[in-house]
Formats: C-alpha cells, sequence, structure tokens
C-alpha cells in the first residue's frame, strides 16, 4: 500500500489526516469541508485505479494463486543481493530453508514433509512451498512469539 | 514475531545514531544488545515450541531437535534482518471429520492467520544487526 501511495488514504493514516482536518478547522467547518471532500476524491480516484487493475488482470486472462481447503503455503522471497546473483549460493539457500521447514515439521508431525514446490517467482527469486497447516503453527513465526 | 518487531525499532534507532556522526566503535554495545536479545529470545522460544508440539517419547530426539529448533529461529532471523521476506496464508478446510481433529485445525488455521496478518513484507530500515550463530558449537578437545 504505501509502495503504490495509497497508505495515506486508508487506516490509522487517514484516521489521523480526518481528525487533523476537524482540529484545524473548528472556526471555519466549510474549510475542512472541503479539505475532506478533496480526501474523498483522492480515495474514489484510487479505488477507480484499482477497479481497472482488476478488470485489466480479469480480461488479459492474469489469475491468482488460490488455495485449496486445507491448504497451507509458505512464500520466501531470497534477495538476489543476498545470494550475489549466482545459482550454487542460491541452491544453499535453499538447502537451509529445507532444513528450517522440516526442522518444524519434525517437531509438529514427527517426520519430515515433502515440502512439494507450488509456485516458483524469478524476478525476485520467490519460492512458495506447499506446508502442513501443524507443520506451520509449530513454527517460530506465530504471533505470540 | 513481537521480538523481531523490538529489534526493527533498535535497528531504526542505531541508523539515526550512524546519522548523527557516532564512531562505529560507540554502537558495537548496541550490536552486541540487539543479538543478545534476539539470541535469548529465540533460545526460550524454541524450548516452549518444542516442548508444545512435539508429541513424540524419544527425548534424546526431543533435545536435538531444540538445538535444530533455536538455530532454525537463528537462521530465519538472520535471514529477515538480511531483507528475505517469508510469507504464509492458510484456506480453511471444509467441515468434516470428528469434533477433536477440527477443532485442533480450526486453532491451527486461526494461528496461521493471525500470524499472516504479522508477516507482511517488511520494508527494513537501516543497517543489518544480526549475527546470531547458525551451527552448534563443537565443544574444545582438552590438549
Amino acid at each position: 500500500l504505501v509502495e503504490i501511495g495509497g497508505e495515506p488514504l486508508f487506516g490509522k493514516r487517514l484516521k489521523e489526516h480526518v481528525e487533523t482536518v476537524l482540529a484545524n478547522n473548528q472556526i471555519t467547518p466549510a474549510v475542512a469541508l472541503q479539505t475532506l471532500r478533496e480526501t474523498l476524491e483522492e480515495l474514489e480516484k484510487f479505488e477507480a485505479a484499482l477497479n481497472s487493475a482488476v478488470s485489466a488482470f480479469r480480461e488479459l486472462d492474469i489469475g491468482d494463486e488460490s488455495l485449496k481447503p486445507g491448504e497451507c503455503e509458505i512464500g520466501v522471497l531470497v534477495p538476489r543481493v543476498a545470494v550475489r546473483n549466482q545459482l550454487l549460493n542460491f541452491s544453499e539457500e535453499l538447502k537451509e530453508l529445507g532444513f528450517i521447514l522440516n526442522t518444524f515439521s519434525e517437531v509438529a508431525t514427527g517426520k519430515p514433509d515433502t515440502l512439494e514446490l507450488r509456485t516458483l517467482s524469478s524476478s525476485d527469486l520467490l519460492v512458495y512451498l506447499r506446508a502442513s497447516a501443524l507443520t506451520r503453527l509449530a513454527s517460530p513465526l506465530r504471533s505470540n512469539v | 514475531v513481537a521480538l523481531y518487531k523490538q529489534l526493527l525499532e533498535i535497528r531504526k534507532l542505531h541508523q539515526e545514531i550512524r546519522k548523527q556522526g557516532v564512531p562505529q566503535k560507540e554502537m558495537t554495545g548496541i550490536e552486541k544488545y540487539a543479538n543478545e536479545l534476539m539470541e535469548n529470545g529465540i533460545a526460550k522460544a524454541s524450548e516452549e515450541i518444542v516442548n508444545e508440539y512435539y508429541e513424540q517419547q524419544d527425548k534424546g530426539r526431543k533435545n536435538e531437535l531444540t538445538i535444530a529448533v533455536r538455530l532454525s529461529m537463528n537462521k530465519i532471523a538472520n535471514r529477515i534482518d538480511h531483507g528475505f521476506n517469508l510469507e504464509v496464508r492458510v484456506e480453511p478446510p471444509a467441515e468434516g471429520g470428528s469434533e477433536q481433529q477440527s477443532e485442533q485445525v480450526r486453532k491451527a488455521v486461526a494461528a496461521i492467520e493471525s500470524a499472516t496478518a504479522n508477516m507482511q513484507f517488511l520494508k527494513l530500515e537501516g543497517q543489518p544487526l544480526l549475527k546470531l550463530p547458525e551451527r552448534e558449537e563443537k565443544p574444545k578437545k582438552k590438549e
């Protein structure tokens, strides 16, 4: 949202903006109204741009990667710079990833996982793996860790 | 995640202090503190994870896995600090199965969904700080 310029138009940032506009224009509500109308216009423009992008993806038959019920997926982005853009360094990183995920798999299920590949992206080195939901449950990225 | 968020704050402050021209040798204390914070937090979390989820009776393997989980978490933390990103998503299963199983899966799905919100791609500020150990140190042989 930050990168596509939408952050000020949503959530906390939007709330802060509205509160500031109202606080700064207590004697001149018409000015506050005008400023908030401009914000609304920006939001509507942003929404229209997103809707156009979604329509274009649909028209061009560019789909998304959807999961079947009960499926779980882990995605890992490896920065090219971290592997110096070299295949063998990347393969070492994949081995490390295998060690990490299979450690958690053994803790959760008593055995290693096959770590089935779902998707690979090469612009950024991005690997998506199918994972057992319970393996994921035992991983360190639980929100309470 | 909470632990790493704390580290991100330290990393941001580290960057600010560096910008103010504080010499590198004066910054090593911050780097050491950040590494110790993560190392201790991970050591505690790895024991909790193995105690909670490892159901086999093999005590030796349990100890090995506690070490492996700690090293794995160190590896993850080092990598995220160097710009790697992890994300996870899950599709809730269709209804069915025993009540106990459904409850277990429901809890698993809820835990994943709550983690997903905290694992959005991070825009890191400042330089990497972590150099957590990724291998178990072998005890030195007596001369």
